[in-house]
């Protein structure tokens, strides 16, 4: 991925309040591993051990203090001890672009600085109680007036995807593929390959892997003449995930649902998550899905009346 | 093993509401996946959103 300028930090939203209107200056999310002394008697070096827990902190600061309705302090000084939703798209406010969001986020400080010749400005740090999650746009926050269906995002596409190589595939019914690391896949994974040359018939496309080690698995293809080279990425990923939306304005509708389908070809969608209907704004959403999700997403939008709604939408596979 | 053999959308069931690209609907859950594309039928049975129709669902047609 190119470095990321500060102009494509796309939308930030706070339990559906839109605070990149504030002009914040700097933002940071992170995430620490917390480790415990581990020297005893005998030793003569500190030294530590990772507990296996890890905690995130979100810390925005430089926005200018706005008492509008929507604006930074009605989201901040109501209720700083009140668990929120958050999420933010740091690459680009588009659909398939990074998505960061994150559930029981505690503002643990919230404060409003007066300096002499410069305008207020209000900062706030957030202690987050769960875990980060990264995933995709699948609606980027903008304002939505008519039914319709997004772009579908294509899991192979994505850029956090790990390719493995692969070093060749047998002559045999199924088709043994090795490759030169290991694969990191399990029975019943459906992956992406390119790439492979010679194989007749080709294994190229989606396939469903059975693994045989840790380096080699089987191919449902009944290979007549072997192939080398080429590589794959996942195509779908089985432990289910989380999606998040978000509104920040809603005017003359009467309701909207947001849905996130999936697919296996991109033809026929499986409905996976569906938002309960939004009648006010801010909104802030999340739900969880279990099982297999599948290689492409898509999100579809459901207005009931005459009006706007201004959604953001994001999926993270678990 | 790995011969391919067309299925038929009668013969299945929808776990999941199915719908096109469009989001209009081809199955709601439970029933049958005859207006599903054929090519579709093979992926969404891997991926678990269809299931193959007991004779009982069959005769309730």
């Amino acid at each position: 991925m190119p470095p990321i300028g500060a102009s494509q930090f796309g939308a930030f939203l706070v339990d559906g309040y839109s605070l990149l209107s504030a002009k914040v200056k700097e933002f940071s999310h992170e995430v620490e591993v917390e480790l415990e002394p581990s020297e005893g008697l005998g030793d003569s070096w500190r030294a530590t051990l990772p507990t296996g827990m890890r905690n995130a902190t979100i810390i925005q600061n430089g926005a200018f203090f706005d008492t509008t309705a929507a604006g930074i302090h009605a989201a901040m000084s109501a209720a700083p001890a009140t668990t929120r939703l958050v999420a933010w798209a740091p690459a680009g406010n588009s659909i398939g672009a990074l998505f960061v969001a994150c559930q029981g986020t505690l503002t643990a400080k919230y404060g409003v600085l007066s300096e002499g010749a410069k305008l207020t400005k209000a900062n706030a740090a957030y202690q987050v109680t769960g875990a980060l999650d990264e995933g995709v746009i699948v609606q980027a926050h903008g304002a939505v007036t008519a039914d319709g269906d997004n772009a579908s995002v294509d899991y192979t596409l994505d850029p956090t995807q790990t390719v493995i190589p692969i070093t060749s595939n047998t002559l045999a019914n199924p088709s043994v593929v090795t490759t030169p690391v290991p694969h990191g896949r399990t029975t019943g994974d459906i992956i992406l390959i390119s790439g492979v040359i010679t194989s007749n018939p080709t294994i190229n496309g989606s396939r469903t892997v059975t693994v045989i080690s840790p380096t080699s698995f089987s191919v449902p293809v009944n290979v007549t003449t072997a192939g080398t080279g080429g590589s794959f990425v996942l195509a779908n990923t089985r432990l289910g995930g989380v999606g998040y939306q978000f509104a920040s304005a809603f005017s003359g509708l009467t309701g909207y649902i947001g849905k996130i389908r999936m697919s296996p070809d991109d033809t026929t969608y499986a409905d996976a998550v569906t938002f309960v209907n939004v009648t006010a704004a801010p909104d802030a959403q999340r739900i969880t899905v279990a099982g297999t999700i599948d290689r492409y997403l898509r999100y579809n939008k459901d207005v009931t009346g005459s009006g706007s709604v201004t959604p953001f939408a994001g999926f993270k596979r678990t | 093993m790995t011969d391919e053999v067309e299925l038929n959308g009668a013969d299945y069931r929808a776990v999941h509401r199915l719908s096109d690209r469009e989001n209009t609907t081809l199955a709601e859950v439970g029933e049958p996946c005859d207006r599903v594309p054929a090519e579709s039928l093979a992926p969404l049975l891997a991926s678990g959103h269809i299931e193959l129709a007991t004779p009982a669902d069959q005769e309730s047609d």
